[in-house]
């Protein structure tokens, strides 16, 4: 009587929201599209939330699954530290190896959050009809779809048999229909983009037509659809421009591609943003935290370490070209017998200028570091060799400007994930295949001039560097091959795509090359006598465990796993 | 919501004031006077003295003295503790005396069960009543630990982490979500009981089945534990103090390997896989630099950059040494220089002190027939095992109660607490420095050359912190916390039958941390830094405002009538905001704040957060037919805001019982005469769960930071954008539980014997799981809750006491309670339930008739011997020596040769056979001795710290039985697979090794003690003196390999599993602070 209904309690009494939370109907705007479309360009990193470690496995970089993996990069640092990568260096890798499931995670969070702009984009129209007009909707559609291809293709590259996710996927389809589903579905959102994106964008971080473009014929190259590729890849090379308006070309230094203060110029074709300066580091290119020289400013961690192998690949003839067949029989000279305070003189081997800019090594002036000082920044020389990474580096002057003040591993330094050098080598792979040898020669050449160039050597440097163009006509297909094989590992060295065109390069050429990698140097690297070899299996990751489990056996695992 | 709160409470003041008014109504009365003393004619003080069948009552002065008017006709029935209550007719005499014989039956005791209370023997749900008085004899920093073994059907697991909880459990698991209890403290529901001083509590009952917790509805599906604060009792002022210290003591330690073990460790490892080279030489960083078939303890394990130095290099001299903490990267401003500990450091031993814990209680207390109070001040101060741990409350306690009139009660009761604590310690986290202390090599020194912290900074260290290093630099930091938790009631007795109860409660909470990052100077990872300080607040409240009116009467002396009926609305509410800096020019004290650091843009947040709760109803009637038969049931209807979607916000729920009281039939009494009290109890009912993560219903978007944002200027600033979090489930609706319990009370042997035995089922069902949705369709987002389930738990609680008394001297008491439980999942949406993730796959997984969050992996099956046995299973990582997994299934469902998800399978079940506490108490003269034993039977548990030690994971220690006991050679029946440093698969994977039997049984508590006869006493100015020493957790036997066998269920916190409920990691062992052993000494005085 007393107690009962005092509460005329209104209805809004239950009715709370969560703070700082938004639903869906908050966001049905251009400004909310674009909001959540930033929100996908935010995946294209791949750095995801994913806690205990694995993160390392996941960034776009690839450089665990990209360097590592090939005849480029040890893992580095010490033994047992992080485990799991050097089961992927050393083709141990089973559908349980950690960080397989991160990096999957990722890649598909960036294509749900690709597929969430799309359907945002059509809840906005049924709702707020007069929100978009119709040059709006294409260009953030073609956004949206550039990312969720993108993301599709570094699935394909991993995992081959891939799920295709859809803006009206609901139940996991598998991956019955292998890499021909997944490819078509990615040449798809490749043609729209390229299709209905705009030459230029006012924010150079987004996607543009001739990104777009490029990346569909990358895609038609994976594939070997040489002829397609390559009439795309010229028409690209005629009209290209970058986001910003620019005609692509090679910067003059080849340098300036790693170094945050040359961004987004002529030789971006697509790059994937950071952002990094004092306190302001969520963007900062976080991935590579661990890939630093172990001793110095950087402190950590000495993962990432260059190969012997990599460092002989840069020996050069007295005409100033690589040497083929007897590369690997001599070591270049380095330090791994000498302590920082022992005396060192570098070898006079006649090298590409490439590799001290690849490759940190002993008396070679490291960005603005001074000489690399050798064994102090090494964490276990005799676990890993001498060098250091350099291209994702920071130099003394980046030093808050260009990365974090907190953790200076992070750095704004962009991933090119696809710079104007690798798509006139693509171009030139195509006309090997389908085309003229001349062209595909003149292509290396232009990249190669561009590496000899006074500006592309590092200053001061007691190294002794000899690059010449390849004069002599290519009239053999397979030697042409190889050399624009080799051109793509030295001029890309260390940026993430090495095992990935081994592996697609088809016809057991990875087997081949790596079998062979391993043989020579588990000699000089002990622990690389526990690899049962490269077999063709490993040229496609095991698809991770716990992504077949919660998909409840719709995913079917990769033959030989 | 203000406006909401302003205009209810006017209109509840309105109410109020009309029913004061209605109360004027005139009845023939008579003033009685009288005493009542005990059986040795001493004066009773405080006995209860109340007209039968009404709420009119008072209750005597400290001489034993009572006044009190009542009707002419009126029947006094006037009770006390340890007495057998008596019933008085008033008749024509205005002077009773009254004397009460003494009893050990405790059945006339009145004991709070919710929003009313209850004599004992009128219960008829299942509800324990819990020995406060035996329980908080022992030292413990909060009642949720001392609860252990203390009441049957409830489960209770603790660590040794100074101040920290416990997790309990009642009869088992009813939901996928939080199997936390509620509780209740003088009518305010509290989701824990962590800060009240366990010295506070006057009594403690435990709710277990869906009859007795009826009225708790949505809340109480997990049971309910009712708590009663102390307050003054009729008499002079009495002032007592409390007091103990005692000291903590590790019980064991992990058995790793010494220096040298490790380096013949390495060479096995490196030996076996063939990582050697044309000499045959390993090489190590440490022990072989250069390459040596042996391994060698090097004389320095850091000398400069130099790893793995001998004696007498020129890189160790000393005179090299610098250490500029605002430069340690700098080659040319720090040069440090580690020793090798050649012998081996324990690091366990370096983490571990003896801890001091102390407790200080002072109360002072009184009250007359008007009103009462009781204030109280105490100080608990805990260190803990592990160095830098530490937790100190003060906390202050006003209990008043003013009577107005003999109509109208007033009263408060209010705890203000300040808590301070040394943070740094997370329970069960990989990071912690228990399992630091297993991840550091013994080669590595606590200390360098020069005094300073040494570590891994050397080559082949692993990437361990030095845990001592890393607790000292800590140990400035501050977690503090402000807590009031108060209670203001207002009751009015009017018309004779009926009560009119106001109750307000608010609980709140002021926290703040601040601490400042000093860099690490000494590790392999994480070192250097500018100094960094962050400092965080947050402040949150819970208001509870109900509102009853009670009717009681008695109708023809047979018809025992009760009824309540009330509304109530909870609000919680709370906020916090914290700013961090870096680059700080100094690291001294007195620049520890964010305004210090030199960093440009210091960064800060805040946030909001907001739930209700409104019960528009709840009612409860109790009948009683001449004290045999015995009805009650219960209704209550909850309205949830946050929770649940439009459709489903309100959830009705409700329970009844029967009670059968067989001994007051003629046809026993006459037979049975041994038989003091017998009853028999049925009840059923349907609760709900309210504790589960809000908005499941709704579609969300978040901005994270580096998560969400992309430069997409091109520039070198981000841009924010938004990223789905949460995948909404509109249909999320409220769990249901319902509960059968069948319950036997018997008091036999002159009341010293009593035997509670319960029989219950309880059945869950619309389970609500946050569902660990496809990432590759839904990509990383929050688990959805779903109703997903069914299960079932059925058991038995048993407790059994006898008290006895031989001669004049020596009394007695016996206790013992045991509970068994059989938890089964009965339905799931899909297939199975999985645990949530440590490095490796869930341990835990719950699908149809398993029990929930059973353990789940390959199952051992020896070893690969030859060449043949590797050739004829296509394991994954198999090699010579290795591991074998069962294959017990393919893709036909046969053994198909391939070990694969089909092969996982169920290879452990983490709970309990049956719990029981038993507990033993005796006095002999002036002495007392109490003994208390727990005994956990069965229940395995995972060791997950042996992914630390017992595999190929990390450079850290690992312990004896890899060196001593992996397979060697063909035929071996060994524990481990062969050492092999390319194994990179066993151990990554959720495999029968990791799982140990559980059970263990525990001496918690021996305590002796001394009473100074009372005259003695007084001669020193005090009533009473007593005076202890008690020992706790002295003895365990367990097999578990682990730290401690007794381990609570946690959270492994891992941002990728938000959200989850502690029990998706049952019985997993995660670097687990064990319990530590007490050596405690006290005394207890009064005057």
């Amino acid at each position: 009587m007393l107690a009962t209904g005092i509460w005329a309690c209104k209805k809004s009494f239950l009715e709370t929201s969560p703070y700082g939370q938004y639903g869906d109907e908050q966001l049905l705007s251009a400004k909310g599209i674009d909001a959540v479309l930033i929100g996908a360009y935010g995946m294209l990193d791949g750095e995801s939330q994913f806690k205990y470690g694995e993160n390392w496995f996941t960034p776009v970089t690839n450089w665990v699954y990209g360097d590592i993996a090939s005849d480029d990069a040890y893992k580095g640092t010490d033994a047992n530290d992080q485990p799991p990568m050097t089961t992927v260096e050393t083709y141990n890798t089973i559908p349980s190896t950690q960080g397989l499931y991160a990096r999957w995670i990722s890649i598909y969070d960036g294509i749900a959050r690709a597929n969430d702009v799309i359907k945002i984009i059509g809840k906005t129209k049924t709702k707020n009809p007069k929100e978009l007009s119709a040059a709006d909707e294409t260009r953030l559609l073609g956004e949206a779809r550039f990312i969720r291809g993108f993301q599709h293709f570094e699935a394909i590259k991993m995992w081959n048999n891939i799920p295709v996710i859809t803006d009206t996927t609901t139940v996991n389809p598998g991956n019955p229909g292998g890499a021909a589903a997944g490819w078509k579905f990615i040449e798809a959102d490749f043609s729209y983009a390229y299709a209905n994106l705009p030459a230029t964008q006012s924010q150079l971080g987004r996607i543009n037509k001739w990104a777009a473009g490029a990346y569909l014929a990358k895609a038609y190259l994976y594939q070997k659809k040489f002829a397609e590729a390559l009439t795309l890849f010229n028409t690209i090379i005629a009209s290209g421009v970058t986001v910003g308006g620019t005609k692509f070309a090679l910067q003059d230094a080849y340098w300036k591609n790693f170094d945050a203060r040359f961004e987004n110029t002529s030789e971006s074709v697509f790059s994937v943003q950071m952002a990094a300066q004092g306190s302001q580091e969520g963007d900062a290119n976080r991935g590579y935290g661990l890939a630093f020289p172990y001793g110095g400013d950087f402190g950590c961690c000495g993962f990432l370490q260059p190969s012997q192998n990599l460092v002989n690949a840069y020996k050069t003839s007295a005409t100033g070209l690589p040497l083929f067949g007897t590369y690997n029989d001599v070591d270049v000279k380095n330090d791994a017998a000498q302590a920082s305070s022992d005396p060192f003189t570098l070898g006079t081997e006649r090298v590409d200028p490439r590799l001290d800019w690849s490759v940190g090594r002993r008396s070679v002036p490291f960005w603005d570091w001074g000489g690399h000082p050798g064994r102090n920044w090494i964490r276990d020389v005799g676990y890993a060799g001498p060098y250091s990474p350099k291209k994702h580096v920071y130099s003394a002057a980046d030093i808050n400007s260009f990365t974090a003040n907190g953790w200076r591993n992070m750095t704004a330094k962009n991933y090119n994930a696809m710079r104007f050098a690798d798509l006139l080598l693509m171009t030139a792979e195509c006309e090997v295949e389908v085309g003229s040898l001349d062209r595909a020669r003149a292509l290396v050449n232009q990249v190669r001039t561009r590496a000899g160039a006074p500006a592309s050597r590092v200053v001061g440097s007691p190294a002794v560097y000899n690059i010449a163009n390849y004069i002599a006509p290519w009239t053999d297909k397979a030697v042409a091959r190889e050399a624009v094989r080799w051109e793509r590992r030295l001029e890309l060295a260390m940026e993430g795509h090495r095992f990935f065109d081994l592996a697609r390069y088809g016809n057991g050429y990875a087997a081949a090359t790596l079998n062979a990698y391993l043989n020579v140097e588990k000699n000089k690297r002990l622990y690389l006598k526990s690899s049962p070899g490269f077999q063709a299996k490993n040229e496609f990751y095991p698809i991770p465990e716990r992504a077949i489990v919660l998909s409840k056996g719709a995913l079917k695992q990769n033959p030989g796993y | 919501m203000k406006q909401f709160f302003r205009r209810s409470a006017t209109k509840a003041a309105t109410l109020m004031l009309a029913s004061l008014l209605m109360c004027v109504v005139v009845f023939a009365q008579k003033k009685i006077t009288g005493k009542v003393v005990d059986s040795d004619g001493k004066p009773v003080a405080g006995a209860t003295v109340q007209v039968k069948g009404s709420n009119v009552g008072t209750s005597t002065l400290e001489d034993g003295t009572f006044a009190i008017t009542v009707p002419a006709n009126a029947v006094l029935q006037i009770s006390a503790t340890g007495t057998k209550s008596q019933d008085v007719k008033v008749g024509q005499s205005s002077a009773l005396s009254i004397t009460l014989a003494s009893t050990l039956s405790n059945l006339e005791e009145v004991v709070v069960t919710g929003y009313t209370a209850q004599r004992k023997k009128d219960i008829t749900g299942a509800v324990a009543v819990v020995n406060v008085k035996d329980m908080t004899a022992n030292p413990g920093s909060n009642i949720e630990n001392l609860l252990q073994g203390r009441a049957s059907g409830v489960t209770v697991t603790s660590s040794g982490v100074p101040g920290a909880g416990s997790n309990i459990r009642i009869r088992g698991f009813s939901t996928f979500g939080s199997n936390d209890p509620l509780f209740v403290v003088d009518g305010i529901q509290l989701s824990s009981v962590n800060e009240i001083n366990p010295s506070d509590i006057e009594s403690m009952q435990v709710l277990k089945d869906a009859s007795a917790s009826a009225l708790y509805g949505s809340a109480a599906a997990n049971g309910v534990i009712i708590i009663t604060t102390k307050r003054g009792k009729v008499g002079t002022p009495k002032i007592s103090y409390d007091a103990y210290y005692g000291s903590q003591y590790f019980n064991k330690g992990l058995d790793l390997l010494d220096t040298k073990e490790y380096g013949d460790y390495l060479w096995k490892l490196a030996k076996n896989a063939g990582q050697v080279d044309a000499q045959g030489r390993v090489f190590h960083g440490q022990y072989a630099p250069l390459g040596s078939t042996t391994p060698i303890i090097p004389e320095y394990i850091l000398a400069g950059s130099k790893s793995g130095a001998g004696a007498g290099d020129p890189a160790a001299n000393p005179d090299l040494y610098k250490l500029d903490i605002y430069n340690v990267n700098d080659d040319s401003k720090t040069y440090l220089i580690h020793k090798a500990n050649k012998v081996g450091t324990d690091w366990l031993k370096e983490i571990s002190q003896v801890a001091p814990m102390m407790n200080h209680q002072l109360n002072v207390s009184g009250g007359t027939d008007k009103g009462n109070y009781l204030f109280g001040l105490n100080y608990f101060d805990q260190s803990g095992l592990v160095i830098q741990t530490r937790y100190k409350r003060y906390s202050l306690r006003s209990n008043t109660n003013f009577i107005v009139k003999n109509k109208v009660k007033l009263g408060e009761s209010l705890q203000i607490n300040f808590i301070d604590q040394i943070p740094g310690f997370t329970n069960q986290d990989e990071s912690n420095a228990i399992l630091m202390a297993a991840r550091m090599q013994p080669i590595v020194p606590v200390y360098d050359i020069k005094g300073n912290y040494a570590g891994t900074r050397g080559s082949n260290l692993g990437n361990a912190g030095n845990p001592v290093a890393d607790r000292f630099r800590d140990k400035d930091k501050k977690d503090t916390k402000i807590g009031v938790i108060g209670n203001l009631y207002a009751e009015v007795d009017f018309l004779k039958y009926l009560t009119a109860r106001s109750n307000f409660g608010i609980d709140y909470g002021n926290n703040s941390s601040s601490g400042f990052g000093l860099p690490r100077y000494e590790t392999s990872e994480g070192r250097g830094g500018t100094g960094s300080y962050y400092d965080n607040a947050s402040n949150g409240y819970a208001l509870t405002w109900f509102n009853t009116l009670r009717f009681k009467k008695t109708f023809a002396d047979l018809h025992d009538v009760s009824v309540v009926v009330g509304n109530e609305v909870k609000q919680f509410r709370g906020r916090g905001n914290g700013a961090n800096s870096s680059d700080y020019f100094l690291f001294d004290r007195n620049f520890w704040q964010v305004s210090s650091g030199q960093n440009p843009t210091p960064s800060g947040y805040s946030y909001e957060y907001i739930s209700r709760f409104y019960t528009p109803l709840l009612v409860k009637g109790d009948y009683t037919y001449n004290n045999k038969y015995i009805f009650s049931g219960s209704f209550r209807r909850d309205g949830a805001s946050n929770e649940f979607g439009p459709k489903n916000k309100f959830g009705n729920f409700g329970g009844a019982s029967l009670g059968w009281r067989i001994s007051d039939e003629s046809f026993m009494k006459s037979s049975a005469s041994w038989l003091n009290d017998l009853k028999l109890r049925i009840g059923y009912g349907v609760l709900g769960n309210n504790r589960i993560p809000g908005f499941g219903f709704a579609n969300l978007y978040a901005y994270e930071n580096g998560f969400t944002t992309y430069p997409i200027n091109g520039g070198n600033s981000s841009s924010a954008g938004f990223a789905h979090r949460k995948i909404g489930n509109p249909d999320v609706q409220w769990e249901v539980a319902g509960t059968t319990n069948f319950g036997i009370d018997a008091s036999m042997l002159d009341n010293k014997l009593n035997v509670t035995l319960e029989v219950y089922s309880k059945k869950t069902s619309k389970l609500l799981f946050p569902v660990e949705l496809d990432p590759t369709i839904n990509g990383y987002v929050d688990n959805q809750p779903q109703n997903i389930g069914k299960m079932t738990n059925n058991g038995i609680d048993l407790s059994i006491n006898y008290r006895g008394k031989s001669g004049k001297d020596f009394s007695y008491e016996i206790g013992a309670n045991i509970s068994a439980y059989r938890n089964t999942v009965d339905a799931i949406t899909g297939e199975f339930v999985d645990g949530s993730r440590t490095r490796i796959d869930p341990f835990n997984r719950s699908v149809v008739g398993k029990p929930f969050m059973s353990f789940y992996g390959y199952q051992l099956d020896g070893f690969f011997d030859d060449a043949a046995e590797l050739a004829a299973l296509d394991q994954g990582g198999e090699f010579l020596g290795g591991w074998k997994y069962k294959d017990i299934s393919g893709a036909n469902g046969k053994p198909d040769g391939k070990i694969d998800e089909k092969d996982k399978t169920f290879i452990g079940n983490p709970h309990p056979k049956f719990i029981a506490g038993f507990n033993f108490s005796a006095t002999y003269k002036a002495f007392d001795l109490t003994a208390f034993v727990y005994w956990k039977a069965g229940g395995d548990l995972a060791n997950y710290v042996r992914y630390w030690t017992d595999f190929n994971t990390f450079q850290g220690n690992r312990t004896k039985r890899v060196l001593y006991d992996s397979w060697e050679k063909p035929g071996d029946t060994k524990l481990l697979p062969r050492l092999n440093a390319a194994d990179g698969a066993s151990g990554q994977v959720p495999v029968s090794y990791y799982i140990e039997p559980g059970g263990y049984l525990r001496l918690k508590n021996l305590s002796l003690g001394y009473n100074l006869a009372s005259n003695n006493a007084k001669k020193i100015g005090l009533d009473k003196l007593r005076v202890y020493v008690q020992a706790q957790n002295i003895l365990t036997i367990t097999k578990y390999s682990g730290l401690d066998p007794e381990i609570g269920n946690f959270n492994t916190g891992r941002g990728d599993y938000r959200n989850q409920a502690v029990d998706y990691n049952m019985g997993v062992d995660a670097g687990n602070f064990p319990v530590p052993r007490i050596i405690t000494f006290g005394i207890n005085a009064s005057f």
